[in-house]
């Protein structure tokens, strides 16, 4: 099912060892209706060791963190983990997302913003926070700054209809706009209680946040080290939509949310392989999860005939742990290999992006075989609806990437990008190999390794 | 932009011993721009194949210049002088390598009389050439090393003229 949102482009500095901004360009500069999706919708990041891929991928997290989760930054471990990941010499994080969104037909350009610095008691808060409608926009009327939040304070907002929501919004968010994102708050204080109130009119402002809270739930970052930690069930914010909303602009009343969230009917059943807490409402999903993940996994495991669900029952919730069941043994998931495990794990993930939404990966070669992660990518390029950002340190798909524009970004070790162009019947992966590409050189060389591992004779 | 530093060494791909000591010598005396300069060693095989390493070298030379053109490769050909000074085939050959690296725009590095002899003091025997550089790389023998030493401008007993080449292109740190 095709999404309604696409993400152009994506810049971070201020991550890990990413002192200066880095883009991601997703899609051409010049932009005309209908989208080529399929043609830009993978791209693979290159890079070095410690050339800040992983970085990248962390940042889109906590961006879609703030976007959807008002509690984020109330959260002392995250705010442990970020002061250990937020560059120490740039000591704030920006990110920004440019993005189309399809509203009543007609293509929609935002640009958004958001900057994480720490307050004076050195906690990281929201810092500065600007959404706007570029003049791409099938409206060019509507273009311009939707919002801005400058220290916890709204400075700008587009008057542009929201005569009594723009009350609302101000009301409800006093005092907490260093803490969460507007996004994340009109969901919390407005969508979440179904707050209504009949005489405010929607406008530009509630377009705004209606697409950027969209797009953060459509947006799923699958971290190595996390995975476990991930929640099982993200719950579908859109079914609290009342109704299809009109927005008024000039006293005009434009369907432009109309259809918007129709699309916006599923959610990521991620697979834990130890334990899956699936509350009892949705157990029925789940199997069909398990289901759809059995054939994922009889693909590369031929011999599987089944995964079964082991439950107990806890309180509202059923604790499922996933029984891989092969001719002459079953097998628990836990003790399946670490390659099968991973792709247990990344089923949800895949399975988003078929259906359109927009995915990132770090290490998506890591415990792959090079011939499975190949065949994945061209199945993905090929009948993907979403888009697929992904870290791999494999060379080998670079071949199947390059049949698709901006699908292979090298990262420098000084953190800069650089975009594969098509260069003759020069091969990106060897060249990349041999340390041709910009910014890698691969200056490494078996002589560096004598006398590092030596024991008995230090230096002299 | 960035500039890619081929030399060419007389060792072969195995043994790399040649390669050990100009490696050390630039990690020891230069700091560069960890990713835009590219060290490309060339394996000779043996100095009389000097001629035959011109398809290897135009490839690395293209390669590097087919991703962007502001990308630049020089060509570093390294000799040992061997008997120059008593033999007059060792000094015609050098002669003429050296004619060779100033017609095809190469820099020419020599080492008097050997490489082993600049950087360790002695002549080394065939057998234990590889040996000898990996001790020296182990040992971290390089920190012995004179500036000076490798700086000479012409040819001299134990010395060579590696850095006045590398100072073209790179930044000292000591």
């Amino acid at each position: 099912m095709k999404k309604n949102v696409f993400l152009s482009e994506y810049s971070v500095k201020g991550i890990k060892t990413i002192d200066q901004t880095v883009s991601l360009s997703f899609y051409k500069k010049t932009v005309s209706e209908p989208l080529d999706r399929r043609g830009y919708n993978i791209k693979g990041i290159y890079g070095m060791n410690g050339s800040g891929k992983s970085g990248i991928i962390t940042s889109v997290d906590i961006l879609r963190n703030l976007l959807v989760n008002a509690e984020y930054l109330n959260n002392p471990i995250i705010q442990k983990n970020l002061d250990a990941i937020i560059n120490k010499k740039t000591s704030e994080l920006s990110m920004g997302a440019d993005f189309f969104a399809l509203l009543g037909n007609k293509l929609f350009s935002f640009h958004y913003e958001v900057v994480l610095s720490k307050d004076a008691v050195g906690k990281y808060v929201i810092n500065y926070e600007q959404l706007s409608l570029k003049k791409t926009s099938g409206r060019k009327d509507l273009s311009g700054i939707i919002f801005k939040v400058v220290k916890g304070e709204i400075d700008t907002v587009s008057k542009k209809g929201d005569k009594g929501f723009l009350q609302i919004i101000q009301q409800k968010t006093t005092n907490l706009l260093s803490n969460a994102t507007l996004s994340a708050l009109f969901c919390e204080k407005i969508l979440v209680p179904s707050y209504t109130d009949r005489t405010a009119e929607r406008g530009i402002l509630y377009l705004g946040l209606s697409v950027l809270l969209y797009l953060g739930t459509n947006i799923y970052v699958y971290l190595d080290q996390s995975d476990e930690h991930a929640d099982y069930f993200v719950q579908n914010t859109f079914r609290y939509f009342p109704e299809k909303a009109d927005i008024v602009v000039d006293s005009e009343k434009v369907s432009l949310l109309k259809n918007f969230f129709e699309a916006h009917d599923s959610s990521l059943n991620v697979v834990s392989t130890t334990i899956n807490s699936v509350p009892k409402s949705m157990y029925l999903l789940f199997q069909k999860t398990v289901e759809g993940l059995r054939n994922f996994i009889r693909i590369f495991k031929p011999d599987l005939q089944d995964i079964e669900i082991d439950k107990k029952e806890d309180h509202d919730d059923y604790i499922c742990s996933l029984i891989m069941v092969y001719d002459s043994c079953k097998v628990n998931v836990e003790f399946e290999s670490t390659g099968i495990k991973k792709l247990v794990r990344l089923y949800a993930y895949m399975r988003e992006m078929v259906q359109g939404s927009i995915v990132f990966i770090d290490e998506f070669d890591s415990n792959l075989h090079d011939v499975y992660l190949c065949a994945l990518l061209e199945y993905l390029m090929e009948y993907g609806e979403g888009q697929l950002c992904f870290t791999t340190h494999n060379v080998g798909p670079m071949d199947v990437l390059k049949r698709n524009k901006k699908s292979i970004d090298f990262l420098s070790l000084d953190h800069r990008i650089y975009p594969w162009k098509t260069n003759g019947n020069y091969s990106p992966s060897r060249l990349y190999r041999n340390g041709m590409i910009e910014g890698s050189p691969f200056n490494v060389d078996s002589i560096d390794f004598i006398g590092v591992f030596d024991i008995d004779e230090g230096d002299e | 932009m960035g500039l890619q530093l081929i030399f060419v060494v007389e060792s072969d791909k195995k043994s790399k011993s040649d390669w050990i000591y100009i490696k050390d010598t630039i990690d020891y005396f230069y700091r560069y721009d960890l990713a835009h300069v590219k060290l490309s060693p060339v394996y000779m095989h043996g100095k009389g194949n000097y001629k035959t390493r011109e398809k290897e070298i135009k490839k690395l030379v293209s390669q590097y210049a087919s991703v962007t053109k502001a990308n630049e490769s020089k060509v570093i050909y390294c000799f040992d002088c061997d008997d120059y000074d008593i033999k007059k085939e060792d000094a015609d050959f050098l002669r003429e390598a050296q004619q060779y690296c100033e017609g095809n725009g190469y820099d020419f590095v020599w080492f008097c009389k050997d490489i082993e002899r600049v950087y360790v003091g002695r002549k080394v025997e065939d057998s234990q050439k590889t040996k000898e550089a990996a001790l020296f790389k182990k040992k971290k023998i390089i920190r012995n090393a004179k500036a000076d030493q490798l700086s000479a401008a012409a040819y001299q007993a134990d010395t060579s003229n590696i850095m006045k080449i590398l100072d073209k292109y790179l930044e000292r740190k000591r």
